[in-house]
């Protein structure tokens, strides 16, 4: 699954999530496994929560305002992370 | 004539626990 700065991406229905300290532990229904999210992980998530759809650019947007991170490095574990995430079935990209 | 420092990145990370079908 390829993703680009314009997929859009939004939560799947089948999880349900806690924020743990500065952590986040999330629960896939449909897959029966649970997840922890590190710090960074948790601050995507909250973006996709708070947002019923969110563009990859937008997320990197609010990541680079946030955080001291360059844009490429931020670019590219953000790709990663996300595939991680629709790999899992934990969210899903949108037309 | 102006903001809040920019916090410490880490790379994000997704960690499989378990499984609570096998548990």
């Amino acid at each position: 699954m390829n993703i680009t700065s314009n997929t859009r991406i939004q939560i799947k229905k089948s999880q349900s999530s806690s924020v743990l300290g500065t952590e986040t532990i999330v629960l896939n229904y449909e897959l029966g496994n649970y997840y922890e999210l590190n710090e960074m992980g948790s601050f995507i998530w909250s973006l996709l929560q708070a947002n019923p759809v969110l563009s990859v650019m937008k997320l990197k947007e609010r990541m680079l305002v946030e955080f001291d991170v360059e844009e490429s490095v931020c670019q590219e574990e953000l790709m990663s992370f996300l595939e991680n995430l629709i790999h899992e079935k934990l969210i899903e990209t949108i037309a | 004539h102006q903001s809040s420092p920019k916090k410490a990145y880490k790379t994000p990370k997704l960690k499989v626990l378990g499984n609570v079908k096998k548990l």
